[in-house]
């Protein structure tokens, strides 16, 4: 009788032995097959997204050198030299207004902008108490 | 002259209900043990987030077993009880013996008792998922997606384990919660054993929280073993980018699949999922904070002592509890080597693009287990960076052993 239950037990846990790690195999391996399906899916769209948009800033660009040709003055861009070559605007050293330029240039495209002008705005409150501000309003 | 028997029987009481009267020499013992635990987590520095509470709370129940007793009613005489504190407001219900009526006043439990309900309910390993989640960056995992085999592999202990313990007399419930210790995660034993062998939760979760420490110990003879010193060189190439989108949506994927399969595993990876989603959807970082700090430690404190108090003497120090700590420990064991040997399976079938080493982070201990995949790979050759690649499995086996929990509870339960 006991060894019948042993018996019973045993072959409850090879069961289980066998099923468990089918199972789990079985759903990390369609986990692997959704996760690679949305990534790749997700990949050409961001390719896609992304050849979009260098195009526009090809043509962007295009436009502006063909205004510029038309126009036949010496055209003020790019910006970013321009700035550099003055030794300080506002009290704001050289290289530091290059950097803003860069930045200005990088976040909207090279050649469709001139940066005329850096100032040195004042703010309200300290970097601390703007950074304790934002963090304690905002919302859930 | 009266005074001063009065002060001997007063010192004599104090002695009697000390613990130097009260405890045993298994008490002694396992004192000891705690100590070395303690030793191990501030000198070693072996986890010690996790250790310390779990030796702490060994020592205090040890030396203050009522520090863990549960709540009970004590029969007083009514007119005892008037006597001592009037008459006001008391409706406890009166029992009756012998014609004499009494009070069942209600006595209050133990600290740890009260902590430990979380524990025994298994409220805790769910938060203690949140947290994990929140803390943990599934991008190796995405980036990577083969390391779910890793992770799987790493469950191997827990079902080999299982016919072990049949084998030791234990029943199949038990087995199965004796089991799921090789998946190396403390909160998924304990919620395991809480639905299939409550009897044996103590041992259980102190073995698997200690062996979760001590993996810095375990891990590395055993990978050394498996592995050869060209395939420990192998250097992986750099883990592709992962967007932000990939992220966001990975959770949500991951707790629907699951959810559906294996609905016992709901919670555990559905907490687990929510704190990561709460970390990468950067829209919450309140809420993500607080899963990842105040909310995790406080829970970690309250199931570390908790758990270590579990350890008492009597219970402690008996065969059974010693068989499932000895089962514990091939399980886990177990696991490591499953996911080392898948390791090297994939290392021959990619023609030497994986480092085997990286197998046995399957097991899901984060991060230690990816930090000694790490330091084991550094040890032969230091210019090699192991950690992210090792973190994918890693990250893998805590849903591979959240799965198999599941597995055990709706096959067994």
């Amino acid at each position: 009788m006991g060894d019948d239950l042993f018996m019973t037990e045993f072959e409850t846990s090879l069961v289980v032995l066998i099923a468990g790690l089918v199972i789990v195999f079985a759903v990390l391996f369609l986990l692997i097959g959704i996760i690679k399906g949305y990534g790749s899916i997700i990949l050409a769209v961001m390719k896609s997204r992304e050849a979009k948009r260098q195009e526009k800033k090809e043509k962007a660009t295009a436009a502006a050198h063909a205004a510029a040709k038309s126009e036949a003055a010496p055209a003020p861009v790019p910006a970013a030299p321009a700035a550099v070559s003055e030794p300080a605007q506002d009290g704001i050293p050289g290289d530091v207004i290059a950097a803003i330029a860069a930045a200005v240039d990088f976040m909207y495209g090279a050649g469709t902008h001139v940066v005329t002008g850096v100032k040195r705005v004042t703010p309200n409150r300290s970097a601390w108490a703007s950074a304790g501000m934002i963090e304690s309003t905002r919302p859930f | 002259m009266e005074i001063l028997n009065e002060l001997v029987n007063t010192l004599v009481q104090i002695f009697t209900t000390s613990g130097f009267a009260t405890a045993t020499w298994e008490n002694y013992v396992m004192i000891a043990v705690s100590c070395v635990l303690l030793y191990l987590a501030i000198h070693k520095q072996f986890e010690p987030l996790l250790l310390l509470p779990i030796a702490f709370g060994m020592l205090l129940v040890n030396l203050y077993p009522n520090i863990m007793a549960q709540p009970s009613t004590e029969l007083q005489t009514v007119a005892d009880y008037i006597a001592e504190h009037g008459a006001a407001n008391t409706n406890y219900a009166i029992t009756v013996m012998d014609g004499v009526q009494y009070y069942n006043v209600p006595t209050t439990g133990g600290l740890f008792w009260y902590l430990y309900q979380g524990v025994k309910l298994g409220i805790y390993p769910p938060l203690i998922f949140l947290g994990v989640g929140a803390m943990t960056d599934f991008g190796p995992l995405i980036a990577n997606p083969k390391s779910f085999i890793l992770g799987a592999a790493a469950q191997l202990g827990i079902f080999i384990t299982f016919i072990g313990a049949i084998l030791l007399n234990f029943t199949t419930k038990q087995a199965g919660a004796i089991g799921i210790i090789g998946g190396a995660d403390g909160p998924t034993a304990i919620f395991v054993t809480t639905r299939l062998a409550p009897e044996l939760l103590g041992p259980i979760a102190v073995a698997a929280y200690s062996y979760m420490a001590l993996v810095p110990i375990i891990q590395p003879p055993i990978m050394k073993a498996l592995t050869t010193k060209k395939e420990r060189m192998v250097v992986m190439t750099q883990l592709r980018p992962v967007s932000k989108l990939e992220k966001i949506i990975f959770p949500i994927i991951v707790t629907v699949i699951i959810s559906l399969l294996l609905p016992d595993a709901a919670s555990l990876v559905g907490m687990l999922m929510l704190g990561n989603l709460m970390k990468e959807a950067g829209v919450v970082d309140r809420i993500a904070k607080t899963a990842q700090n105040e909310l995790m430690n406080i829970i970690t404190i309250f199931l570390g002592t908790t758990v270590g108090a579990t350890a008492t003497g009597t219970v402690f120090l008996t065969p059974q509890t010693l068989g499932i700590v000895f089962l514990g420990l091939f399980a886990f064991c177990g696991g490591t080597a499953g996911g080392v040997l898948m390791g090297k399976l994939m290392c021959k079938l990619s023609g030497g693009k994986i480092n085997p080493l990286i197998g046995s982070a399957g097991v899901s201990a984060v991060p230690m287990a990816a930090r000694v995949s790490q330091k084991v790979g550094q040890a032969e050759n230091p210019a090699n960076f192991l950690l992210m690649h090792a973190m994918g499995p890693n990250v893998a086996g805590v849903i591979g052993s959240a799965v198999a929990a599941g597995v055990l509870i709706s096959v067994l339960q």
